[in-house]
């Protein structure tokens, strides 16, 4: 018997094998392929394969108007749907050099803020259920149910929104909007709390985040990272404080940034931004002037002059930009989407090399890379 | 910096190389000529002064012709100067916070450049993007696979203009 043995752990083989982390699979949050490499449990080398989500938005956009692209805009990231409404509104704007009036200001900026608490809610929902924690994703969720109340109550939609158009937004709030969103903000603020009190000091979350998947800073810069990945390794860059659109210039806020560039410093920054986010929502409820106009009057068929445009924004993942070439036609030329997880994403194969794959779920989920951002 | 001192620090550099685009937009559009376009983005990523590190994106832009990048209402173009691709970059920098636009006229026939993704490593993906849906050649990159269509595409570049393909209607003119 032991001689058997001994002639079978003769032919054992320690090699490299393939593993493929297929399109469907309950971590990679949304339909993305990576094929890894392993030695053993050891991830050695890691590729992603996109494009299972590919819908040509870019070349839709060649043949629609600019009033008629807005609701595409909202489906390049779902999660994150005013955001991505604000940053072609914005990239429209500066090309035609429409000015915004202010009470659409502040609204739009209620909304993204609005919008950044409920895409990190998702983010740390369905980060702690790829770590095994099932309790937090409910929880976030039912917040994230008081956020579409909120948005509902607006605009009519749950999730794609189509609320911010080029020159303003679509339609005022309605009178009881501040009381629920104030009551909202004052309770968010302790449910937050609680939420801290499951994952922050827990030892299961520590041991499984804390020192993996350290990214430095100037592969973060090289490979274009963005948003809380890139503030995670302790660098203060927001587009919002850098190059200030819309009113962000007259509010407070601060920019929180990680330590070490862990997963565990990434989920500390997206919590404190929610905490951030509650700070701006008050304040620009409690400073929205009173006025009726939230529209600027614009011709139905909008064309903007012949030229181009470079321009961006902070969504939640991280910046997110539109190039547009414009050849005075009622329907852009070229549309260039820009979004933060494609730059996020190509930050996963250099950070996870060297780890096992649990640790990839974890560092992979702290990255809060959602596909169709990356297909388009 | 400011435009002007971005466009002024680049023309004594560079000279004749590149050219400046007359916009009303804040951050400066240099046109260079594909010769000098990795020096170029060399000097833009190690200048201490201009501290490009961030590749924003890389796109490319398709013209047949030069009416199509005119407009509708322009006059007709002369002859000799019919149709090109163009490679779109946008940069920026974190520390001294400003931007700017790089664009490469490429071949109309055969559109080719060198590439960028040694210097940003941002730029691999957006030049396989780049590459499979334009067909523009960026000679020298590590790898040059499709990245968001499938395997067995064969319909030909689709964000060129005048594409068409199996089930692709286009909008009926209104």
């Amino acid at each position: 018997m032991d001689q058997l043995i001994e002639k079978k752990m003769e032919d054992l083989r320690e090699d490299e094998f393939l593993i493929n982390m297929g399109p469907q699979h309950p971590s990679t949050h949304g339909v993305l392929r990576l094929m890894l490499k392993m030695d053993g449990e050891f991830v050695r080398d890691l590729t992603p394969y996109v494009g299972y989500l590919h819908r040509s938005i870019e070349k839709i956009a060649e043949n629609r108007t600019y009033n008629q692209f807005t609701p595409f805009t909202d489906r390049i990231d779902y999660c994150a749907s005013m955001p991505s409404n604000q940053a072609w509104a914005v990239a429209v704007e500066k090309l035609a050099g429409i000015e915004v009036p202010e009470r659409a200001e502040y609204l739009r900026v209620i909304m993204t803020e609005l919008n950044r608490i409920a895409s990190h809610l998702i983010y740390l929902g369905v980060m702690s259920l790829d770590l095994g924690a099932v309790t937090p994703f409910l929880y976030t969720f039912r917040e994230r149910e008081k956020v579409l109340d909120l948005f509902e109550m607006t605009c009519g939609q749950r999730l794609t929104y189509n609320y911010i158009r080029i020159g303003g937004v679509s339609r005022d709030i309605p009178s009881q909007f501040g009381k629920y969103c104030f009551e909202f903000t004052k309770d968010f603020r302790k449910k937050l709390d609680d939420y801290e009190a499951i994952l922050t000091e827990n030892p299961i979350f520590l041991g499984r985040t804390k020192g993996v998947g350290v990214l430095p800073l100037d592969i973060a810069k090289n490979y274009g990272a963005s948003g809380p990945t890139i503030r995670g390794s302790n660098y203060a860059w927001d587009i919002r404080k850098a190059e200030p659109y819309s009113v962000y210039g007259k509010l407070n806020f601060e920019i929180p940034t990680g330590k070490n560039g862990d997963t565990w410093d990434r989920y500390i920054v997206r919590m404190e931004e929610m905490r951030q986010s509650c700070n701006l929502i008050d304040e620009a409820l409690g400073g929205i002037p009173q006025s009726d106009v939230i529209k600027t009057k614009l011709p139905v068929v909008l064309k903007p002059p012949k030229g181009e445009v470079f321009s961006r924004i902070e969504a939640p993942r991280g910046e997110m930009g539109y190039y547009i070439v414009s050849n005075g036609d009622k329907k852009p030329y070229r549309v260039k989407i820009r979004t933060a997880s494609y730059g996020n994403l190509q930050v996963l194969a250099p950070i996870s090399v060297g780890w096992k794959i649990a640790d990839l779920v974890a560092i992979f989920g702290s990255l809060d890379v959602i596909l169709p951002e990356v297909d388009r | 910096m400011t435009k002007e001192e971005i466009t002024e620090r680049l023309q004594d550099k560079f000279g004749s190389s590149i050219e400046v685009a007359e916009t009303n937009q804040p951050e400066p559009y240099i046109y260079v000529a594909p010769e000098r376009y990795h020096e170029l983005c060399q000097f833009l990523y190690r200048d201490p002064e201009l501290d490009f590190d961030f590749l924003f994106q890389l796109g490319g832009v398709h013209y047949p012709d030069e009416r199509s990048a005119l407009g509708r209402t322009a006059p007709a173009p002369p002859e000799a100067d019919a149709g090109r691709f163009e490679v779109v970059l946008c940069l920026s920098s974190h520390e001294k916070i400003h931007c700017m636009v790089v664009k490469v006229k490429l071949d109309k026939d055969n559109p080719e450049v060198v590439t960028t993704s040694d210097i940003w490593q941002a730029a691999n993906w957006y030049e396989r993007e780049a590459m499979e849906l334009f067909g523009i050649k960026f000679t020298g990159h590590p790898d040059p696979r499709p990245l968001l269509l499938y395997d067995d595409w064969e319909y030909g570049f689709p964000m060129r203009r005048g594409w068409t393909g199996p089930d692709f209607i286009p909008m009926p003119e209104k």
